[in-house]
């Protein structure tokens, strides 16, 4: 194209949102590792890296990220075969079962273990005679984010078999397979890149997850510290403590970007692997015999991974220490002034965020339709945010923001930016964080709408703008609507972030479940993480609702 | 009332329009037309702005519009695809220019337009509840509502099946009788343009091989690439000995009367130019297909595929050798 003063324009946009995009988000990562690098002190780098403290906590970050890998995998794939490829009764809810780990905090599932399994009061082991099942352990940890990681493995694994040409398994027949070959050994072996490279991604998660860590691995005898909780413990020290959490911040980072490029490996050898788009019906396996018994694996399965903990965190709300039910633990919530100001930041906070990434999604995805080079620049900048540990994240901003910047433009002109020990950074956080969702989204959408519905209004005498506004955006509704659903959602519920952004004397809803859990009322924690599942499930089952009905119409 | 000079323009080092120049009378009706790649969609969507070219002018009534963005043009467009906006009824649809103009009485146009195109029961239905046809009917509406001064068809019919697409191509033609608005016409069905448009612009890599009228177009091709595209006729390659022209290994007895440049090196023959049963070459036949009103016999010259329309009664077995005649033909440097 020409360029015009149109032209000129959007490319002053462009570089001025690129420009604001690097300045928040790649900006405080060179901050973190420059910081690290010159503040680990005289001791230098590497004796930070290799004293005892350190190393114990890589050990117990590498010990439950392996634990957790490994369980998703074992459950994720067999699950994945079985909800995909055979006739096991009830795969639709079972599926929705397995898959509610990912829309609701990993936290909130330790909770519910820490009901079921605390070694003295946990309800197990009041059945079982005290002590017979101690979820403070590493092992606890590791399974408690094993479960809630297994999605991210079935799922990938089950879209592979959901669209498997049905030509290899009628060549294997052809062959002289048997049914258990035709059926299961080829799909299995194919399904199996998606599996690896989902199980890659719950080592990430574990690897970045605090809540769990915290609250399962801390007060276990032998204490089990993780590089984030060892993060978190060098950041309650005050100033000091910032740049030790930077040098840990790095370990972390590097092991991410390792194991991200790890699954991205295994995710490209599985695309190879023989797919076609045709997605026809597949035969499911008869299970015959045992179609039963495998049927009530799964089911106790899922009653142990997915119902146990949520009811144990309802009954947790609904009882006193003595066993009786009460409603009282609610009652004080909710008359807490606290829970009422921290529903208010929480909610203000993430509707904030979520509009601002669907916004950015789309404003970074218009650059892209109109300038590959820049688009593909303004995806890298909005990918890596999501991809990198919370914990890791927040320690960049703080870095970055720690003080007061001042911009002074023409002399005279001056900008301050005070981040530190406000709202706004979590906000800044929550944005960056979850700017993914926005972009991919919309990337999506827009690669669905014809090209000529916007030519159409620009003959028809709309600007360019006017014409993306009246033309294309009204077709991205559905991928935008989701975008902002699932950032609310998941910053609603946050709980890694708003933890260590969050200045004293402020609260949001992550913060006050986090405190009240971890310190003083585990019942009021209860009451906050079941009205977070109610809220959740109410949310989902709306989008649900109104997906049918889409559907119908 | 759109002219355009020496237009160039590259994707990358890919020329795709080299040089073209054109002039559309008022009222005149061009169709461009050529084989995919030929660059005739990309000429029309830098008369309409969407594309700019980097060099030469476009005018438009009498204007210099080179540089300037589509909305401010006053075009009308048709797109193959439709380019119906789901979200909007096909009233709305045809609303939108007239709402970013600010006409007044919008209402009223709305309705005299969805009346050219036999859509006024439909004007509150959403385009998912119409078929394609009815589509294109909306987006020629819409396309016209403002009394733009071109409109421009980018394959407006393509995406319709065989009997719908007649029925369209007989509306456009009406369409035009009774507005006789300038329109560009972009196909690569040569019936589409023969039937409808003044004069037809036959394009080849990005250049224009011959602009003419239909009766001449088919009667007198400029080029070879103009014989084989427009009527469907055989191009051998080959040169002029004594009086006979020699493709390969065959030698062809040509008509008495043709003309012989001697610098001949392509040999046009239409199907129907040639006699099949009778005359002085004796060919081998490939494959006879019966079409109804006539058979459609294939010869094999020297490699080459030879196509002649035949009575329907003659029916050469595949693999005998037959005589012909070729009763016209044309020499090509």
């Amino acid at each position: 194209m020409r360029p015009g003063r149109g032209e000129a324009a959007f490319k002053l946009a462009a570089v001025g949102l690129l420009s604001l995009l690097v300045a928040f988000t790649a900006v405080p990562l060179l901050v973190l590792v420059a910081r690290a690098a010159s503040a680990a002190g005289e001791l230098g780098l590497w004796s930070l890296w290799s004293s005892p403290a350190t190393l114990q906590a890589l050990r117990g970050t590498l010990v439950t990220s392996t634990g957790a890998a490994a369980m998703s995998f074992v459950l994720g794939l067999p699950l994945a075969v079985l909800l995909e490829r055979t006739d096991l009764p009830h795969r639709h809810a079972l599926r929705a079962a397995f898959t509610l780990p990912t829309a609701i905090p990993p936290f909130i599932w330790g909770m519910g273990w820490v009901a079921l399994a605390n070694p003295r009061a946990g309800l197990l082991n009041r059945a079982l005679g005290a002590g017979t099942v101690d979820i403070y352990s590493g092992f606890g940890v590791a399974f408690v984010l094993g479960a809630a990681g297994l999605p991210l493995v079935m799922l990938p694994a089950a879209a592979v078999l959901a669209r498997l040409d049905p030509s290899h398994a009628e060549a294997a027949r052809d062959f002289g397979a048997g049914p258990v070959r035709t059926h299961l050994a080829v799909p299995v072996r194919l399904a199996l890149p998606a599996a690896a490279s989902g199980a890659a991604l719950v080592f990430l998660f574990a690897a970045a997850a605090f809540g769990v860590p915290y609250l399962l691995g801390v007060t276990a005898t032998p204490p089990t510290p993780t590089l984030t909780t060892r993060i978190y413990a060098e950041m309650l020290m005050g100033p000091a403590g910032l740049w030790n959490a930077a040098a840990y911040s790095l370990l972390l980072l590097a092991m991410a970007v390792v194991v991200l490029l790890l699954s991205r490996l295994l995710g490209r050898s599985g695309r190879t692997a023989l797919l076609s788009g045709k997605g026809l019906k597949q035969r499911a396996l008869q299970l015959g015999p045992l179609r039963t018994p495998l049927s009530a694996a799964v089911i106790a399965l899922a009653l142990v991974l997915v119902v146990a903990p949520l009811l144990a965190v309802a009954l947790a709300s609904l009882t006193t220490p003595a066993g009786d039910l009460t409603v009282s633990h609610w009652g004080r919530v909710l008359a807490d002034p606290r829970t009422l100001s921290a529903t208010v930041n929480s909610v203000a906070l993430s509707l904030a965020a979520a509009a601002a990434v669907t916004t950015l999604g789309l404003v970074l995805s218009m650059i892209r339709r109109r300038s590959a080079a820049l688009g593909h620049a303004a995806e890298l900048l909005a990918a890596w945010p999501y991809a990198v540990p919370g914990t890791v994240l927040a320690i960049a901003l703080l870095a970055a923001f720690s003080r007061d910047l001042r911009f002074v433009f023409f002399d005279s002109f001056a900008l301050v930016l005070a981040l530190a020990n406000t709202l706004w950074l979590l906000l800044l956080a929550w944005v960056a964080k979850h700017l993914a969702f926005g972009t991919r989204n919309a990337a999506e959408g827009l690669a669905r709408v014809d090209p000529s519905l916007a030519e159409a209004a620009r003959v028809s005498g709309a600007g360019p703008l006017r014409a993306f506004v009246d033309a294309v955006v009204p077709q991205l509704k559905g991928p935008l609507a989701a975008a902002f659903t699932l950032t609310f959602l998941t910053c609603a519920t946050e709980l890694t972030l708003a933890v260590l952004l969050v200045p004293p004397g402020r609260d949001v809803l992550g913060t006050l479940l986090f405190e009240l859990q971890s310190y003083a009322d585990p019942a009021s924690a209860a009451v906050i993480a079941c009205a977070f599942v109610l809220f959740v499930l109410a949310v989902l089952g709306t989008r649900a609702a109104l997906v049918a009905r889409r559907v119908d119409a | 009332m759109v002219s355009l000079e020496q237009v160039h323009k590259s994707y990358g080092e890919t020329p795709v329009v080299k040089g073209l120049s054109l002039e559309v009378a008022r009222g005149e009706m061009i169709a461009l037309l050529g084989p995919s790649g030929c660059g005739k969609t990309t000429t029309l969507r830098i008369i309409a702005g969407l594309e700019h070219a980097d060099a030469g002018r476009v005018h438009i009534d009498g204007a210099l519009v080179t540089g300037q963005p589509p909305e401010a043009r006053g075009l009308g467009m048709v797109f193959q695809s439709y380019a119906i906006w789901p979200h909007k009824t096909v009233a709305e649809n045809v609303e939108y220019p007239l709402k970013l103009k600010g006409v007044a009485g919008r209402e009223a146009l709305v309705r005299q337009a969805l009346g050219w195109v036999r859509l006024d029961a439909l004007a509150q239905r959403m385009p998912h509840a119409l078929s394609g046809g009815q589509l294109q009917r909306v987006a020629l509406a819409r396309a016209l509502v403002a009394s733009p001064k071109v409109l421009l068809l980018d394959e407006p019919l393509s995406n319709l099946d065989a009997a719908l697409r007649e029925d369209l191509r007989a509306e456009i033609a009406a369409l035009r009788a009774r507005l006789g608005t300038t329109m560009i016409y972009v196909t690569h069905d040569q019936n589409e343009a023969l039937a409808l448009a003044d004069r037809v612009a036959v394009m080849n890599h990005g250049v224009i091989e011959q602009l003419a009228p239909p009766r001449e177009l088919y009667e007198s091709p400029k080029t070879p690439f103009v014989a084989a595209f427009v009527g469907g006729a055989n191009v051998l390659e080959g040169r002029l000995d004594g009086a006979d022209f020699v493709c390969g290994d065959r030698r062809l007895v040509l008509p008495a009367d043709l003309e012989r440049p001697a610098a001949a090196r392509h040999l046009v023959i239409r199907p129907e130019a040639l006699t099949v049963g009778d005359g002085p070459n004796e060919l081998g036949v490939v494959a006879s297909l019966f079409l109804g009103h006539s058979t459609e016999v294939r010869f094999d010259v020297a490699g080459h595929l030879m196509r002649a329309l035949a009575p329907a009664h003659v029916r050469p077995k595949p693999g005998e050798n037959v005589r012909v005649r070729i009763d016209r033909a044309q020499l090509f440097s």
